[in-house]
């Protein structure tokens, strides 16, 4: 099998969808911010037009080197990679989660809010996902103010009880610098049991996230922002993160699984961040350090690109759609009627 | 798709060569093998060669009954069951067994080499050769790298230890033996953990005075984070280590430490999963990793598909006497074939052969350390080694 030409188009809601064609008449497709596919394309055409798909490991490592090269986004070859695996589960007519070795992945999942907990909305929508999802985890992104952040604290732990099972909150710090952390965290610790905090510091802060690590009960979690395997050497050296975050639109399934190996060896686990369709719930399956996967509201994005997963009882499961199993929404002015593969 | 039952054989071998290293310097020349087969409700088998096979009924019921192409949750099953009893010695050997079994059986459904299942582009892997050369004579040291350097092999790794003059006049003979493929060969060294770290230090720095030596293997004990990186730090050459540590567990320690900077991965590394699992871990702290020899080279599968792989161990002392396979050397680089999955067949009747007759031979493998490791050089003794030592025997 060759990739023969590769495209990306506009689908609703903002997103593109990044197309491999092959000699044997599939299409392997990925998501892929609109910022992103102008150079996605120009490494497709440079690296991967003629190449066998299924060599997923050895184009990563050719993309990557490229993507460094030209100083190029993660994204650009995450897309890319995405749509290897596409295409090579497609080939094996399998999901994905088969075909990297994994039995169907039932993971736990938590829900996690993005908006600022200031007004009754959020709220809102943690006891919607709750109802639909069964979650008994959740991430609320903190304000910064110690009594408001307490309140929705206590409001979401209210509604996860309402599920049978353990409660775990997560928070979400939104790049607050390390000692404010450190202070509105102890304050917190004192009524709250806190499971995990995302996004500590500016992105790139190892020592910040570090000192929060050995200052605080809750797990530091770090990495979402990360874009190559190398960039998470000094995290796990110094300490930094106690949980480690992937995303597999900036590492793609190939090195999103290496890093988590990594991970493994360090005794860390891995928090997987939400991707269009939830996509990322493949790759969980062949994760022995998988803690738990993102899950976030269903929202334009998600109507826009649609995906083999379901959420129950506060797991995510993924369905048995050959490859990446996602369903891309055409354009409202498209002529086609129908979503396309 | 079901995994239905397995079966293993177990036999003898008789080695074209004997081979040795500085614990046991006069070598032997029988080795056991084994093969498992797992087998499918399709028709399908699975094979991994070499060890293992003794703990596989232990385990054999977590996989039966699954989907053999679930093989990284299967490793995950048995990885967590065997936690309590140690995933280490016939329990980690039975866990990599199955694994590679596995993988083989998920390339072959696939209908392409496993090398491929694994992500690589080409089944093609950089090769170094490795004599475990401690009982060839000079003669013998310089025709095995010279065979080796008319395949395009342009490393080599000598064995070392008990006597530091010899060691440097046969680094020469490697070294000159392989100058065919390269106007500088990559020499490398391996002590087998015979020397204390500081042992290790006076040693290899005595060497690196007339020889530029890439890495020296096992220069303290396996778990010796400490001693590793004072070697590592003391030396020009880096240190390589893991041939006889167990899974990605005992690798976190030596990483995390900075006590290693080539690491020795290998089939026993709880199988093509784990093996691939230390590669990643390595690769993220920007190391390399080397792949240790195989019957067949058969690991070279693993090894193609690995981002941070510099060059797997060639030892052909005559393994593959009941096997069938067509992979090959050239150029330097071990080429493995389009067959599914391994690409490995055996040959039922050479088997039946070997069991049937067990040939003869010197030595048992395994064998022990040798007296004075880590404390004092044991020189050799006359009739040890065929070759002159320092002190004229």
């Amino acid at each position: 099998m060759r990739i023969t030409d590769v495209s990306s188009k506009t689908i609703a809601s903002g997103w593109c969808r990044v197309e491999l064609l092959t000699d044997e008449g599939l299409h392997g497709c990925a998501p892929i911010q609109p910022q992103h596919s102008a150079a996605a394309e120009s490494l497709a055409r440079d690296l991967l037009v003629g190449q066998d798909p299924r060599a997923v490991s050895t184009l990563w490592d050719r993309l990557s080197a490229a993507a460094r090269h030209h100083h190029l986004a993660p994204q650009s070859r995450a897309s890319l990679d995405l749509a290897c695996w596409d295409l090579k589960s497609q080939a094996h007519d399998e999901p994905l989660w088969k075909t990297l070795g994994g039995a169907r992945p039932n993971v736990m999942a938590y829900a996690s809010l993005r908006r600022l907990p200031g007004g009754d909305d959020a709220i809102g929508e943690l006891r919607t996902m709750v109802q639909a999802g069964g979650f008994r985890w959740a991430c609320l992104p903190l304000a910064g103010n110690l009594r408001d952040d307490s309140a929705k604290l206590m409001q979401s732990r209210k509604i996860l009880a309402s599920r049978r099972g353990r409660v775990e909150l997560l928070v979400d710090a939104r790049g607050m610098w390390p000692g404010e952390a450190i202070r509105l965290l102890q304050a917190l610790e004192r009524e709250f049991d806190i499971a995990c905090v995302r996004n500590v510091g500016a992105n790139g802060d190892v020592l910040g996230n570090a000192r929060v690590a050995d200052s605080v009960k809750a797990a530091v979690c770090a990495g979402g922002d990360l874009g190559s395997e190398a960039d998470f050497q000094p995290w796990l050296h110094h300490g930094a993160a106690n949980i480690i975050e992937l995303d597999l639109l900036r590492l793609g399934v190939t090195g999103a699984q290496r890093v988590a190996e990594a991970a493994f060896g360090f005794e860390r686990a891995v928090l997987l961040r939400a991707a269009p369709g939830n996509l990322q719930v493949h790759l969980a399956a062949v994760l022995p350090n998988c803690m738990a996967t993102e899950a976030v509201a269903m929202d334009r994005q998600a109507n826009a690109i649609g995906g083999d997963v379901s959420f129950a009882d506060g797991r995510a499961q993924a369905g048995i759609r050959p490859g990446l199993g996602l369903h891309f929404a055409e354009p409202a002015n498209s002529p086609a009627s129908e979503g396309k593969k | 798709m079901k995994i239905t039952g397995y079966r293993y054989e177990t036999y003898l071998m008789k080695l074209d060569r004997p081979i040795a290293d500085c614990n046991l310097p006069e070598g032997l020349d029988l080795l056991p093998g084994s093969v498992l087969y797992l087998e499918t409700d399709e028709g399908v088998t699975g094979i991994s060669l070499g060890f293992g096979v003794e703990g596989v009924a232990a385990l054999f019921h977590l996989i039966e009954g699954e989907d053999p192409r679930e093989v990284v949750s299967l490793w995950m099953k048995i990885n967590d069951y065997i936690h309590k009893l140690g995933n280490e010695g016939t329990a980690n050997g039975a866990l990599s067994s199955i694994d590679i079994a596995l993988w083989d059986i998920k390339a072959k459904l696939e209908e392409e080499p496993l090398w491929r299942t694994l992500g690589a582009a080409e089944g093609r892997v950089k090769a170094y050769a490795s004599g475990l050369d401690y009982c060839l004579s000079d003669e013998e040291l310089f025709a095995f790298y010279r065979r080796m350097a008319e395949r395009g092999i342009d490393g080599g790794k000598l064995k070392v230890g008990l006597d530091i003059e010899a060691d440097m006049r046969r680094l020469g003979i490697m070294r000159d033996a392989l100058s065919i493929a390269s106007e500088n060969p990559v020499l490398m060294i391996d002590s087998n953990e015979y020397w204390s770290p500081k042992q290790s230090v006076r040693f290899i720095r005595q060497m690196e005075e007339h020889y530029d030596i890439a890495w020296a293997e096992e220069p303290a004990r396996r778990w010796d984070y400490a001693g590793l990186r004072l070697v590592s730090q003391q030396v020009k050459a880096a240190v390589a280590t893991g041939e006889n540590v167990n899974s990605i567990a005992d690798f976190y320690p030596l990483v995390a430490n900075q006590a290693v900077d080539v690491l020795n991965v290998a089939a026993g590394h709880s199988g093509i999963t784990g093996c691939r699992q230390i590669a990643h871990l390595a690769h993220c702290y920007g190391l390399p990793v080397s792949m240790m020899n195989a019957q067949a080279e058969f690991m070279a599968h693993a090894a193609a598909a690995l981002p941070n792989h510099i060059g797997m161990e060639v030892v052909d002392p005559g393994r593959e006497q009941c096997l069938k396979f067509a992979s090959y050397i050239e150029d330097g680089y071990i080429i493995l074939s389009n067959k599914p999955g391994l690409g490995i067949e055996v040959d039922e009747e050479k088997l039946a052969a070997l069991q049937a007759n067990p040939p003869t031979g010197r030595g048992q493998f395994p064998f022990a350390r040798r007296e004075g490791a880590g404390r004092y050089i044991v020189p050799p003794q006359p009739g040890e080694v065929p070759w002159e030592t320092s002190a004229g025997s």
